[in-house]
């Protein structure tokens, strides 16, 4: 059994609005061991990015816990040491937002350093060897964001979180909004440096394909909460969950191998509710292709169907 | 032959000119479109997919851009030649566009009914009709119901902002629906919707043309997406088509450099890694390379790449590629 590095126990995030509350994460537990990928898919509007946000420190949790290398770290952003926040660094999904538009390359990377006390001219250097990491050519230094395109800008950004190194990277769909050759180039480098440098990524995307081929673990979010977790072969070979089948099944592929591993169609329907006002029972029952009388009434707990697998149905509890 | 293409653009350049010099972004644009066929359109970011479907409604904005060359035929008459009055009436009746992104599609300030109910009004007037505001009414619920919207009377009466992104969506296919009897261009429709919600728009979208049998230009660059609804696929690489086939053989049997290399940078379902992608990036318009405009990123590369771009070589039943690999055969 590898070591966790973070351990997020019940975690729940509301929001106030005007119409009510929003229950972006709704009592969520997962763990991510030393080293693996844990990838968290799920819908648009399914929490994802609240889940990162949160853990991350942008947000403070609603109720919940999230131990980080056996630290509580349930406070907000502002009460984490400083130490903390090296540790943990972030990639967010479009790098046309997250790097400033009117710092050079050279001031963007930097940025942490300096946060971190690096004297001058040692920030300098870590810089360049940055820069040569994620292979952009030195002369970039003084570039503008807005002059190189958008998977150097990304590669930036992934620069910028390893400037401190850190042992734990979450990544926000780091490349959804790039092209397929882009996005192979960046995932290859984001695997070759966590061999490197023994990282641990939590990694976000609604791409199942490009899931299935990076992460260790994956857990299927739905409404705020985990349908299910399951380690990746699994996952793909033998989804339990309505709601996977139906992603699953959802997925455009292009070779007939890959429709082989499809499960059998299950025709997607309607879509996912406001999380305002959630639907009774188990969240899912509106959509649900199996849906029974109990779905609507009770929420199903979350069980252990095998070793590491955990299914959030009725009809799996028995 | 002429009679049996809808759309058919020959030898296509189109330049936009810009502060740091002109663009030349088409580079001789061949693409055919028979009646009631589906056809895909794949490529990168940035290689001029979108550019070539506003040319055929030419809805491109002109300057910056400028066509320097070439002929659109749409329906046998000469897109390029036609009249303001003529393009007006085409865009009307004949052709319509459903475009990425449905919340920059929609007026946020009109309700939804209104905005379909005006295409139907406009579209009956270029028809010479008349048509009452309880047939308007009849009509938009018919086309809400069409796109299997629930509850039509009252999403009529909802701004956009109020719908979700693939309602929206199908607000915009419901608005290309009433006016395009011929030809409908999807770009990219489902890019910016979950995959189920994609799934549904695009089961959707091959549903309607096929009862309506109506043409179909659909880009995308999920090319899992195209596949299951054309029934031929161009590849497009830096402004011209490399490659051309039926949907089954192009999957099955990809035979441009560039067409293997992007199938290959596509993640599988299947798993087995992600490979390395393609080497280098799109090339910069204002001084792309001589010759095939692939040769700097291409393993194949050959002096004659370098000089002339290749020509479309038959290499089987409606299989066309350009690339001098395929010029012996």
């Amino acid at each position: 059994m590898s070591k966790e590095i973070l351990v997020v126990k019940d975690l729940k995030k509301y929001f106030a609005t005007d119409e009510g509350t929003v229950r972006a994460v709704d009592g969520i537990s997962f763990t991510i061991n030393e080293g693996e990928t844990f990838g968290l898919v799920g819908e648009s509007g399914s929490g994802k990015s609240t889940t990162a946000y949160t853990l991350m420190g942008i947000y403070t949790p609603t109720a919940g816990e999230i131990t980080y290398k056996g630290m509580d770290i349930s406070t907000g952003v502002k009460k984490r040491p400083l130490s903390l926040k090296k540790d943990m660094q972030m990639v967010f999904q479009d790098p046309g937002s997250s790097l400033n538009p009117k710092r050079s390359i050279e001031q963007i990377i930097e940025l942490p350093l300096r946060v971190h006390g690096i004297a001058k001219d040692e920030r300098r250097k870590r810089v360049i060897e940055l820069l040569r990491m994620v292979e952009l050519p030195e002369d970039y230094l003084d570039r503008q964001p807005t002059k190189i395109g958008g998977g150097e800008k990304q590669m930036v950004a992934i620069a910028r979180a390893l400037a401190t190194n850190p042992t734990f990277i979450t990544l926000d769909e780091p490349t959804s909004a790039l092209d397929v050759s882009m996005q192979a180039k960046i995932i290859n480098k984001l695997i070759e440096f966590q061999n490197e440098l023994d990282l641990s990524y939590l990694f976000i995307t609604h791409n199942l394909s490009l899931m299935r081929n990076v992460a260790t673990r994956v857990g299927i979010m739905y409404l705020g909460k985990l349908c299910e977790v399951a380690p990746t072969s699994e996952f793909f070979s033998k989804p339990l969950h309505p709601y996977t089948k139906m992603l699953l099944s959802s997925i455009p592929v292009i070779t007939s191998e890959e429709e082989d591993v499809k499960p059998d169609k299950a025709i997607s329907r309607g879509e996912i509710p406001s999380p305002v006002n959630v639907p009774s029972g188990c969240y899912f029952h509106p959509r649900c292709n199996e849906c029974t009388e109990r779905c609507m009434r009770d929420d199903p707990p979350m069980v252990e169907v095998e070793p590491g697998h955990f299914v959030k149905c009725h009809a799996l509890s028995e | 032959m002429m009679s049996e293409m809808l759309v058919d653009i020959r030898d296509l350049y189109v330049n936009f000119n810009i502060y740091e010099g002109v663009t030349r972004v088409l580079n001789g644009v061949n693409f055919r479109v028979a009646k009631g066929e589906k056809v895909g359109l794949i490529g990168e970011a940035g290689c001029g997919k979108t550019t070539t479907v506003k040319s055929i409604m030419k809805i491109l904005n002109i300057p910056p851009a400028e066509i320097v060359g070439g002929e659109i035929y749409l329906e046998g008459s000469d897109v390029l030649k036609m009249s303001e009055r003529d393009l007006q009436m085409m865009r009307r009746r004949t052709v319509s566009m459903i475009f990425q992104d449905p919340t920059a599609a929609l007026n946020p300030v009109f309700k939804v009914g209104n905005q379909i109910g005006d295409i139907i009004k406009y579209n009956q007037l270029s028809l010479g009709r008349k048509i009452s505001k309880e047939d308007i009414h009849e009509k938009t619920v018919q086309v809400l119901k069409e796109v299997q919207m629930p509850d039509p009377e009252r999403i009529m009466n909802s701004y956009p902002i109020q719908l979700s992104g693939g309602m929206r969506q199908r607000i915009c296919i419901a608005m290309a629906l009433v006016s395009a009897t011929n030809l409908l261009i999807a770009d990219e429709p489902g890019t910016n919707l979950d995959v189920t919600i994609q799934d549904q728009v695009l089961r959707l979208l091959g549903d309607l043309v096929e009862d309506h049998g109506t043409s179909i230009i659909l880009i995308s660059h999920a090319l899992g997406a195209v596949k299951g609804l054309v029934d031929r696929v161009y590849v497009m690489y830096a402004g011209s088509m490399v490659e051309a086939a039926n949907t089954e053989d192009l999957f099955n049997d990809p035979l441009h450099p560039y067409t293997r290399a992007l199938f290959d940078a596509v993640p599988k379902l299947t798993g087995g890694g992600i490979p390395m992608g393609i080497s280098g990036r799109i090339p910069n318009y204002l001084s792309p390379p001589m010759g095939c405009r692939f040769n700097p990123r291409c393993p194949h590369a050959k002096p004659e790449c370098r000089e002339k771009s290749p020509p479309f070589y038959q290499v089987g039943d409606g299989h066309e590629v350009a690339c001098y690999i395929y010029g012996g055969s």
